[in-house]
């Protein structure tokens, strides 16, 4: 998956989770930038990132999801291991 | 050791840093081993025979490290050892910290006055011990790269955060011990670090420490407090834990920076949060940063993915059900905040204090999920209304942190809810009434004019005090933010209105440096030990 | 732009190297400092604390060295309670607050320089001042009311004596010990730097002018709370035990001693306390004090009269927990003065006193059972 279509399904990710109505997702958005993004939030979004694109967060990664940038290196990265 | 002592500002720190860049023209090694060496002495001033504690605590839990991390093909091998390192590393805790109390809790002992420790708790232990956990559970995870012994002692023993903070993590400071640039000394980081410093024992010295026998006398068990002398000790008690503390940290700070070192944020502007969840991310934010990457996210996601697999609903509005917000909401919540609550101290209050506070963000995340959400952004007066609210949260849940005796703090909580009568609610009253005081002594004679009048400034000045004090905490900028040309700490520091108030190298902050510091200097003879050093 | 515009923005704007920046702090760091110091050298009356203007108006009428006068030393208490004004009896209350038997002697000691000896001197110092010296750094020290000289005799017989409450009493911690009374001699800054800020730099010079004239004006007494009355308990009542210090002891002996070289009598006295704090006065407290002015009182033959127990006087008569207000001061005057007349009646040309049983009773009845109502049986 590319950078742009990882953002893209985000986008529908955070809509569902953080009820976000605003633009598109830029890599360098953390999670200070969109409102309802808090520790609770954050739990439902690793939930709902592992149901959306099958993969497996460790608990030491769910304070890097707060971070654009780190969270589609973690999706491209685990992306990688489940594919063949 | 203190960092307010003489002993410190111009024996222990000086030599330290000379002996640190002396060896370090040899190279890392001898440089970071100084670094240890210094910081085991440091420790071991207050009482040389927890050094071994100290010691053993280290070894004990790097030894664990290492074979958590060789077992890492063998899940369940893994797990135990991971298990044992954490339940040895809170058995000793609760040895030194908690077991007087415990006992005599079970043997019916008064519950509300903690009896007199027979058992000197070692310093900064609830700092080292949470510390090394969260590095065990980090090479359990994986996610260590490095493991050199050296760096990983250095890492828990560096004396700038040992006793009390920032807790720092493995992975924002074992990378800066094995990079070379570290060991070489720059002016530029003495400048900035002594810079910080000087602004945190200025905080502590000339802000914090003035206010510690005026609170304490509102505590004293003889005060009867109205409502607006409780309201008045608890704003003043607040202030003077948030500059004490928040100086503490900027000392250690610029400490570590003296050393090439960055720290993390641990403060940032808390009182000026609207909500209470927002004040949890500004306020001891290593502390906020270490319970929820150790203990809720695994609690909540845990509980979480539990639901899910049960294929039960865990969207936002899902999350609305009863048995949903309990679980998946309060429940992890007032866990780690009880936890919060108890590791700052043994006994009740402090465990309602950590209640309270998961009640409140329960509350908060609550509303979060019930509300329908809010397209337009909020009006002036909201933001007031939500700000009082969160600030009258946060001062309750503060009067059992402070409280000597439960008793005394169900009498302050009683008085500020109005119980014992209003007291000079009215301001314009009080002001009124200090202006008549200051009259009587230009026409009344004899001694006792002198007296009262006296009194009666120095109640009035007790107000303007507090009240200044707060209009600085609410309008100025914070320590980072005036530094923050010169990235004076790990982390994202948002701008402040006052943009122009930031920190440069010129006669001017000079000047002002100078003076600030002599102050500073002076006023640490009448020091007193920083609040979060039982902890 | 004017050369006043372009020197401030020089001055504030032009980054300068860290090494000259370093050099420019630490000279702003050094003119401060020396600015403080001399300012706390040259104007304490502006900032320092009440007992600097007490100790400033006890000097001058010490030196006064006023003829045929009964002299009151103690503590704070007698300080509040012996209004001379009102006394038919010349007497001069040079009292000190916080003051042990310890800086009594050395107290005592310089009356003694004057040409005439007073014919009476009366000691009254509270219970709690004898398990410890707790105030010789911060007050005493602090104020120079006693000498380096002085305060090193002090520390010399301590160590003599085995007695390390010096190190224990009330003082900084964030200097050594040993560089105390020098420092305290060259009044080195952050050793006044809390009483700067308690007096807000400048407050309190107006108050301290006028308890200097207050106290001058009425021969050394002084007041501390102004209430018309209070039922708050003082530190005797928390007292579990009670106990005289080697070091007290010591002093008090010496004081008497040196009295008794020039013959001149003294009235150990303790000033009352308030009824509600005589109600949580434990009986240990009063019994070994007691017993130990007895003993003082044998040891001494210039010591004949001893007001032995703490006596309960009625609330309505103290302006704090502890120390008489202006009505207290006079009814407590009054009866003092009747007391000491007649025992000036009954010295003999020894200095000795007369027929001690009789006058025991007439000194019980005044100062131990002041005729009010509300007065609490014992």
């Amino acid at each position: 998956m590319t950078d742009e279509e990882i953002l893209d399904q985000l986008h529908s990710v955070f809509s569902f989770v953080f009820n976000y109505d605003g633009g598109p997702l830029t890599m360098s958005m953390t999670s200070e930038d969109i409102p309802a993004w808090d520790s609770m939030s954050n739990i439902t979004l690793a939930i709902e990132l592992e149901h959306h694109f099958g993969i497996k967060i460790k608990i030491a990664e769910m304070e890097s999801l707060k971070n654009i940038q780190d969270l589609t290196s973690l999706v491209k990265s685990r992306q990688q291991l489940t594919t063949h | 050791m203190l960092f307010n002592s003489y002993g410190f500002i111009f024996g222990f720190l000086p030599l330290s840093l000379v002996g640190f860049y002396s060896l370090g023209r040899l190279g890392r090694k001898p440089a970071a081993s100084w670094l240890v060496f210094s910081s085991f002495v440091f420790y071991g001033l207050w009482n040389p025979r927890y050094t071994f504690l100290l010691a053993l605590s280290i070894g004990f839990n790097y030894l664990i490290s290492l074979m958590i991390h060789a077992n890492r093909q063998h899940h369940f091998l893994q797990r135990t050892y991971l298990t044992l390192g954490i339940f040895v590393d809170i058995g000793v805790l609760i040895y030194y910290k908690y077991l007087v109390d415990i006992i005599g809790f079970t043997y019916g002992l008064s519950v509300y006055d903690s009896p007199t420790p027979s058992i000197t708790i070692p310093l900064g232990i609830s700092f080292f011990t949470f510390t090394q956990i969260g590095y065990l559970v980090d090479v359990q995870q994986g996610v260590v790269a490095d493991k050199s012994p050296l760096n990983y002692v250095l890492f828990v023993t560096f004396f700038p955060h040992l006793i009390a903070g920032p807790i720092l993590h493995n992975r924002e400071i074992m990378p800066q011990f094995s990079e070379k640039r570290t060991y070489r000394f720059s002016i530029e980081n003495l400048t900035v670090g002594s810079v910080i410093f000087i602004i945190g024992l200025a905080k502590k010295c000339l802000l914090a420490d003035p206010l510690s026998a005026q609170v304490s006398t509102g505590f004293a068990p003889s005060a009867s407090l109205t409502l607006s002398a409780a309201w008045l000790l608890m704003f003043t008690y607040a202030i003077q834990i948030y500059f004490d503390f928040s100086g503490y940290t900027d000392m250690a700070i610029g400490i570590a920076r003296m050393f090439n070192v960055r720290f993390p944020m641990n403060f940032n502007s808390p009182y000026k949060a609207t909500s209470i969840i927002d004040f949890w991310q500004r306020w001891h934010m290593t502390l906020t940063r270490l319970l929820t990457l150790y203990l809720f996210n695994p609690l909540a996601i845990s509980i979480a993915r539990s639901h899910a697999a049960r294929k039960l609903p865990i969207s936002r509005s899902a999350q609305t059900s009863t048995n949903a917000f309990f679980m998946m909401t309060a429940f992890p919540l007032l866990i780690t905040m009880s936890v919060a609550g108890i590791w700052h101290g043994a006994g009740i209050k402090f465990l309602i204090f950590g209640l309270l506070h998961g009640f409140y963000l329960t509350v908060n995340h609550g509303w979060r999920i019930f509300r329908s959400p809010r397209a337009s952004k909020l009006g002036p007066l909201h933001r007031l209304s939500n700000w009082l609210l969160t600030i009258s949260s946060i001062l309750v849940a503060l009067v059992f942190f402070r409280a000597p005796t439960m008793n005394s703090a169900l009498a302050t909580v009683s008085a500020m809810a109005g119980v014992h009568g209003l007291g000079n609610v009215v301001f314009r009253n009080l002001l009124l009434h200090g202006v008549s005081s200051i009259q009587l002594i230009f026409t009344q004679h004899g001694p006792a004019a002198a007296t009262s009048g006296l009194k009666a400034i120095e109640n009035a000045m007790q107000y303007f005090l507090t009240a200044f004090l707060w209009f600085i905490v609410l309008i100025m900028p914070n320590t980072q933010q005036i530094m923050h040309k010169y990235e004076p700490a790990l982390g994202r520091i948002n701008p402040c209105a006052l943009q122009r108030m930031t920190w440069k190298p010129t006669i001017a902050s000079a000047a002002a440096l100078g003076a600030i510091s002599a102050f500073a200097i002076m006023a640490v003879a009448g020091t007193t030990p920083f609040v979060y050093f039982q902890f | 732009m004017s050369y006043l515009q372009t020197s401030i923005a020089k001055v504030t704007r032009q980054e300068l190297s860290y090494r000259t920046y370093i050099i420019w702090s630490f000279l702003a760091f050094l003119v401060t400092w020396i600015i403080i110091w001399i300012y706390i050298i040259l104007f304490p009356m502006a900032y320092a604390g009440r007992y600097y203007p007490l100790s400033l108006a006890k000097t001058q009428l010490a030196s006064e060295c006023k003829a045929g006068e009964v002299v009151v030393f103690g503590d704070s208490r007698a300080v509040a309670g012996v209004l001379p004004t009102v006394m038919e009896l010349p007497t001069e209350n040079l009292a000190f607050p916080a003051a042990s038997p310890v800086e009594t002697y050395f107290l005592v000691k310089r009356i003694l320089r004057c040409p005439n000896n007073p014919h009476l001197v009366v000691i009254a110092h509270s219970a709690s001042m004898f398990p410890k010296d707790e105030y010789f750094w911060s007050v005493f020290a602090s104020l120079g009311v006693l000498s380096t000289a002085e305060i090193r005799k002090v520390e010399a017989d301590a160590k003599a004596l085995g007695d390390d409450e010096l190190m224990h009493a009330e003082r900084s911690h964030s200097v050594p010990l040993e560089f105390l009374p020098t420092l305290y001699a060259i009044h080195f800054p952050p050793l006044y730097f809390a009483d700067l800020l308690d007096g807000y730099v400048a407050a309190r010079w107006r108050y301290n002018e006028r308890a200097m004239r207050d106290a001058l004006d009425t021969s050394g007494r002084s007041s501390f709370g102004t209430a018309p009355g209070s039922d708050a308990i003082s530190g005797e009542a928390d007292m579990t035990d009670w106990r005289v210090s080697p070091l007290v002891n010591l002093y008090l002996n010496r004081t008497l001693s040196l009295l008794a070289s020039r013959d001149i009598p003294v009235m150990i006295i303790t000033m009352p306390v308030n009824a509600t704090t005589c109600k949580h006065l434990p009986a240990v407290v009063q019994s070994r004090f007691s017993k130990y002015l007895a003993e003082i009182a044998k040891a001494h033959s210039n010591v004949a009269f001893v007001d032995a127990t703490i006596p309960c006087w009625p609330d309505i008569y103290y302006g704090d927990a502890w120390h008489f207000n202006m009505l207290g001061a006079v009814a407590y005057s009054h009866d003092l003065q009747h007391v000491l007349s007649n025992l000036l009646q009954s010295i003999n040309s020894d200095g000795m006193f007369k027929n001690n049983k009789m006058i025991m009773a007439q000194i019980d009845a005044p100062l131990t059972a002041h005729g009010r109502p509300e007065m609490p049986d014992e």
